[in-house]
Order: structure tokens, then C-alpha cells, then sequence
């Protein structure tokens, strides 16, 4: 919405919003930047004297352990992506029933805001309530006489299988993709909805051919962000994960804290790899949609 | 517009001379004669404690008894940083040398064993002064190991004594009846006979870590071995442990196949009856929890038979610190009777006292039993009496290393 208003603006005031900015992105040059390329820097040091640079890297490559994590990081983070996109898209097909049916749905779309007031801690500890043996949900069920001890509730929290770490991504993320496609749905004009019921379009159908297409771009790069994060966040994991296979970034973690100084460039070359991982990803991002959108982002929904 | 070049280039000037100005300040500060100058420059300060911050009771120990106590006496304003691993600020300090700075971001350190070890070794911790703080001299035995090493490693005045505790393991009296097991043996039949209600936190989990360490003693019988780590020699009993840990393992919580990230989380599997055990390094935590209403009033605490872990822990002074004079006042306030005796108390912080019981006057001693009187802990004798010493630090890595490999890392 910004953008569109930035093209009305006269050059002066750009030039001022670009300055305003600047304090921020010095910050981000010297603190994050910098520990960025120290961090990558740190993480090509040899492992030890007479070894080649990257060393740290091929030990890595080989190591078994770290092969294993990055599978199942890569499993879980998927796994979170394809669920919440989904969910994502059957929530705006929810809004657009309702809207067709001539409600507004406003406090439906609140309700989906509140997950993201959580922080990813806070959505941890939740699932761990919840749904761990012990927890809420399972009290619940053995009161009601359902099952008969905690072992009757099924595995959800610190299980191989990383349910609970999807459960809380999926809890987090879904509102996520829902509320970057909502803005695109809300520009899409009344008149086509009108247009689309006197030509006789059926729900279903007019949702495929004039709402989907406009959502498309816009639902791709917020899973890619989606999985760009949840490949590379730490506290849901930490707090739902098994203590092996570790994700990468547990993984990381636990290396950095324990190992000894000489192994750091190890633990950094795990970040470096997730970093290079989420890269490729927000590169895939940018050309797969990015490029489009943003040229059509630019002039607003209204032109087309 | 201007203003924001302006704050722009502030920002720039802050950059460049926090990193240039650091040695100027240090030499002001440089004198330590007499308590009293020690005291002047340490009036209307800040001091930056860092420190594990994983329990309720530690942390409302310092935020709500010694932060407005030292504001009184001492005027000095105390902030604790919580961190999950005092590593993490080892390695912070750590880089901090690496990258030439100065002035660093930390004046005190809870700290002992490992880190310890790693940050004397690294130059990074400051050498305290023979005398000072005065609580130091006039309440602790000079003659008692606490003082002269840290899980073997010589202290040297990089650090002074804070606090002791000692392993013990709690259990419901009440869901199990009689204390579990008081041996190995016991332990393994016990888990057997009980699969799925018991589990120890992974290491390299502080409480996780000394749980190996503690079946590893009780295999090895507590033998001292040099601080000078030798492998070769630790290896076979080293072996022995990690078989004992192998042969119980599908026997536990989750048939072994994960274990609790932190003893948090086992205090929480224990008090939602997932586990019949929880495990502990401060031998008040229980009743600590049992006050708070976390834990049933009808937990008790034991240790085994052959003994269980203790250790002291301590407070450094970062080497570049830019408040010497504060991190002293703070030491010697931590080391008076009063700060002591609060902590000792278990509705407090509930943590063991390192003030020397032949210095103490009767009445302080009286007081001291006052605060210790429980049904649901083991206290004094007990306690001191099942009191083994901890492993030298340069092992403690080397068999987190090898729980890691041996039990920890399972391929399914």
C-alpha cells in the first residue's frame, strides 16, 4: 500500500524518506552486516594449521550427523510450508464464501490475526502445553474417559516424527500467508464479483479463473518466505525438537556453546550453509515471481 | 532533513569511539589502595551481571533482594542479563578480544568448571586483587578447597565463591512410596521395572551433564584424576559409563529416544506426573518448588548411597569490564552474612552458603537452622556427608562429547 502512494509523491519527499531510513541502515551495515561477514569469514578458517580453507565445510559434508539434520530440516520445513499455504488458501476461500455470501467476515479475519501477536516462543510453549502427553488436551480426553492413562494420547511433542514442530509453524505461519494474499483479495473490484454472478459464474469457478490468478504470485513468495524461515528458526525446535536428529539451527546452537574454540568455524559453517539455503531460496522467490509482481505491485490492482 | 544527517553522523562518531576511547578510562580506574577509593568510584554505577537466568527463584533473589539492597548501600545500579548457557558470553567475551575491543560488554560472571577453565585459559577474566573485596577475607576458610579450585582447575583470584550445591534427586512420596533407588544397581532395576518414568536432561544441559558425570563417578568411585586431561587413561571408565547409560536407555521416558533439551522441562515432566523423578544441583530447588506450589508437598529429595556431585560457583570480574570498583562492591555485598543467609533461605534463592561455619557467631549459626528446617529436603549432615568431589573440568566436555556419540546420537 505504501508503494502506491510513493508514486504520487513529489522528489523531495522521497529523497527525505530515503534519509529518514539512513540511521536504520547504518545500524544494519555495522551490527548485522558486519557479524554477517565475520561470521562467513569465521566460518572459512581453516580447522586446523596446514588444513585448506572451507575445511570446515567438507567436515561437514561428511559428517553423517549433520547430513541426517539437514534432511529432516529440510523434511519439517516443507512439510510447514505446503500445510500452511494450504490452510492459507482455504482461509481467503472462506472469506470469499462469506463474501459472497454479503458478510463481511471482519471478525473472522481478526481471529486469524491473533496468532501473530505470539511470539515463536510463546507458540512453542503453547503446543508443548497443549498437545504433550501431559498436556492440556490430553487431560481433557482422559477426563472424558476416552483414554485411559497419558500413554493413550498420541506422540505430538518431542516426537521423531517433528509433529509438534509443524503443529506450532503451521499455527503461526498460516495467518501469515492468509494476511499477505488478504490485501490483493480486498483490491479485487466489486464490480467483478457483480460481473462474475449476472454472467451466472459458479463459486467455485469464478474463485479459479478471477480470484486465484491474482493471489498466485503473492501466495508463492510468502511460502517461500515461510520456508525460508521455518528452515532457519530456532525456538521451535529447540523447545519441540528430539534431542537427534537436531535442526540445523539446534544444531548449530549446540555446537557453538559446547564445542571448543577451535571448532567454531564448524558451527558457523552450519549457519553459513543455512544461510546459503535460504538464499537460494529468496533467489528462487525473485525469479520465479518476484520480478512480475513487483512491476504490477507497482501500479496498484486498480490499473489493470 | 538536517537533523537526520546529523543523527546519522552521531551514529557514526558513537561507532568509532566506543572502540578508541576504552584505554583512557581503564587507567582511571586503575587504583585499588584502599577499600574506601574502591567504594568511591563504585558509587552511582552500573554493573551488568550475567548469568544463567533458568530459575524463577535465582532470579527473584537478585531482582528483589539484591538489586534494592545494593541501590541502598552501595548506590550502585545492578542489571542482570539472563543468558540459557554462560557460554554464550564466554564466547562473546571471547570474540570481543579477538576483534581488539577494549571496553567489553560485561562486568560480572556467574561462572564456574568448564567455562571457567576456558575463560582464565583465554585471558579474559580480570585477577582480583589478593584482598578484596573485605567479606572475602572476613567470612570464608582460607584453608578450604572452595578457594583454591574450581572442578580442579587453581583459582588464582580469578574468581571468588558464591554459592555450593550438591546433586540430589527428588521424588512424590506420595505417587511412588519409598525413595526409588539409592545405587546404580537400584537405579537400573527401578527403571526397569518402571519404563517410561525416568529421564535426565540432555547434555550438554548444565544439570543433564552432571547427571552423566554423577553415573560416571559412581562407576569410577570418585577417583580424582589429574587436571591435566588424560584420554587414554579416563577412556575405559569413561566406557563403562556410557554402557551403564546404553543399558538403561530404552528403558526411559520416550524409550530414550529424545530427552529433555533443559531441567526445566524435566521439573515440568515430573510435576505433570510424565516422570517419577526429577533431578536437581541445588538441594533447596525442591522445596523451592513444593513453596511455590509447582511440586506436591509430599516430594522428598535423596541422594545415593556412594554420594552425589557437589560444586561451587563463582563470581568473575571480566577482564574488560569498565567497572571494576562496581563488580568489587557487588562481590563483597554477595559475600556478606546478610546477602548469604537470604540466599540460604529456601523461600529465597535456597542456595548452599560459602561462608566458613567457624567464623559465624552462635546466633547466626542458630538462624542458620532455622532456615533449613524441612520435611521435604535433606539438609546439612546428610548432605555433607554424601558430599564427593566434581570432575576436573577438562572432562566434563570430553563426556558430554562421548554421551553425544554413544547415547544421545540414535539413528533411526
Amino acid at each position: 500500500m505504501t508503494i502506491s502512494k510513493e508514486d504520487g509523491m513529489k522528489m523531495s519527499e522521497k529523497n527525505k524518506n530515503k534519509l529518514m531510513i539512513l540511521p536504520a541502515i547504518l545500524f544494519f551495515a555495522v551490527f548485522f552486516a558486519g557479524g554477517l561477514f565475520r561470521g562467513i569469514a569465521e566460518s572459512m578458517e581453516p580447522l586446523e594449521s596446514g588444513v585448506e580453507k572451507l575445511s570446515a565445510y567438507a567436515y561437514l559434508l561428511k559428517s553423517e550427523s549433520f547430513i541426517y539434520s539437514f534432511r529432516e530440516t529440510l523434511r519439517l520445513a516443507l512439510l510447514s510450508t505446503i500445510l500452511s499455504a494450504t490452510f492459507g488458501m482455504c482461509l481467503i476461500y472462506l472469506v470469499y464464501c462469506r463474501k459472497r455470501a454479503g458478510k463481511s467476515g471482519r471478525w473472522f479475519i481478526r481471529m486469524i490475526h491473533l496468532p501473530m501477536l505470539f511470539p515463536y516462543l510463546i507458540a512453542a510453549f503453547m503446543v508443548y502445553g497443549l498437545l504433550s502427553r501431559t498436556g492440556w488436551l490430553s487431560r481433557a480426553i482422559f477426563n472424558m474417559g476416552i483414554t485411559d492413562g497419558f500413554e493413550g494420547f498420541p506422540d505430538l511433542v518431542n516426537d521423531s516424527n517433528g509433529y509438534g514442530i509443524v503443529i506450532a509453524y503451521i499455527w503461526k505461519t498460516t495467518p501469515f500467508v492468509f494476511l499477505m494474499m488478504y490485501p490483493i483479495f480486498r483490491r479485487i473490484e466489486e464490480g467483478l464479483f457483480e460481473v462474475g454472478s449476472v454472467f451466472g459464474a459458479g463459486r467455485l469457478r469464478f474463485f479459479k479463473e478471477i480470484v486465484l490468478p491474482r493471489l498466485l504470485p503473492v501466495w508463492l513468495i510468502s511460502s517461500l518466505i515461510v520456508l525460508a524461515f521455518t528452515f532457519s528458526s530456532f525456538e521451535v525446535p529447540y523447545i519441540l525438537g528430539v534431542t537427534n536428529p537436531k535442526l540445523l539451527s539446534v544444531f548449530a546452537y549446540e555446537l557453538f556453546v559446547r564445542g571448543a574454540p577451535a571448532e567454531r568455524p564448524i558451527a558457523l559453517a552450519v549457519n553459513g550453509i543455512i544461510l546459503l539455503a535460504t538464499a537460494i531460496i529468496y533467489l528462487m522467490a525473485y525469479i520465479l515471481v518476484g520480478r512480475p509482481l513487483f512491476k504490477s505491485g507497482r501500479g496498484g490492482g486498480k490499473n489493470e | 532533513m538536517k537533523k537526520y544527517i546529523v543523527l546519522a553522523g552521531l551514529l557514526c562518531l558513537v561507532l568509532l569511539s566506543t572502540s578508541c576511547n576504552g584505554k583512557a578510562r581503564e587507567e582511571n580506574i586503575a587504583d585499588y589502595d584502599s577499600w574506601e577509593d574502591v567504594l568511591v568510584q563504585a558509587e552511582n554505577t552500573q554493573v551488568t551481571l550475567y548469568m544463567w537466568g533458568g530459575s524463577d527463584s535465582v532470579n527473584s533473589y537478585i531482582d528483589e533482594y539484591a538489586i534494592p539492597s545494593l541501590k541502598e548501600i552501595y548506590g550502585i545500579s545492578l542489571k542482570r542479563v539472563p543468558l540459557t548457557d554462560i557460554r554464550d558470553i564466554v564466547n562473546r567475551l571471547l570474540e570481543e578480544k579477538d576483534a581488539g575491543e577494549e571496553i567489553g560488554s560485561a562486568d560480572l560472571l556467574w561462572i564456574n568448571g568448564e567455562n571457567f577453565k576456558l575463560a582464565k585459559e583465554n585471558g579474559i577474566l580480570w585477577e582480583i586483587p589478593e584482598d578484596m573485596p573485605p567479606n572475602y577475607k572476613r567470612n570464608l576458610d582460607f584453608d578450604s578447597e572452595i578457594i583454591q579450585k574450581d572442578f580442579g582447575e587453581p583459582i588464582e583470584n580469578y574468581e571468588r565463591p558464591w554459592g555450593r550445591s550438591q546433586m540430589v534427586f527428588v521424588y512424590d512420596s506420595e505417587r511412588s512410596g519409598d525413595q526409588p533407588f539409592d545405587s546404580l544397581e537400584t537405579l537400573r532395576e527401578w527403571v526397569k521395572a518402571n519404563p517410561g518414568r525416568f529421564t535426565y536432561p540432555a547434555p550438554p544441559d548444565f544439570t543433564g551433564s552432571a547427571f552423566v558425570r554423577q553415573i560416571f563417578g559412581g562407576i569410577d568411585n570418585f577417583r580424582e584424576w589429574p587436571s591435566e586431561i588424560d584420554v587414554k587413561a579416563f577412556d575405559s571408565s569413561a566406557q563403562a559409563a556410557m554402557d551403564y547409560l546404553q543399558s538403561i536407555d530404552k528403558y526411559l521416558w520416550k524409550e530414550g529416544r529424545t530427552y529433555p533439551e533443559s531441567s526445566g522441562k524435566l521439573d515440568n515432566l515430573f510435576s505433570s506426573g510424565e516422570v517419577d523423578v526429577t533431578i536437581s544441583y541445588n538441594p533447596n530447588h525442591a522445596l523451592n518448588m513444593v513453596r511455590d506450589g509447582v511440586f506436591p508437598d509430599s516430594v522428598k529429595t535423596f541422594i545415593m548411597k556412594s554420594g552425589t556431585l557437589s560444586n561451587t560457583h563463582y563470581l568473575a570480574i571480566a577482564q574488560s569490564s569498565k567497572n571494576k570498583p562496581g563488580a568489587l562492591a557487588v562481590i563483597e555485598f554477595m559475600l556478606s552474612q546478610d546477602a548469604q543467609l537470604e540466599k540460604l533461605n529456601p523461600g529465597s534463592w535456597g542456595d548452599g552458603t560459602v561462608l566458613s561455619f567457624d567464623k559465624l557467631e552462635s546466633e547466626v549459626l542458630e538462624r542458620i537452622d532455622q532456615i533449613l528446617k524441612s520435611e521435604n529436603i535433606l539438609t546439612g549432615k546428610q548432605l555433607e556427608e554424601g558430599s564427593r568431589s566434581e570432575l576436573s573440568s577438562g572432562y566434563v566436555d570430553y563426556l558430554e562429547r562421548r554421551w553425544y556419540e554413544n547415547v544421545g546420537k540414535k539413528q533411526e
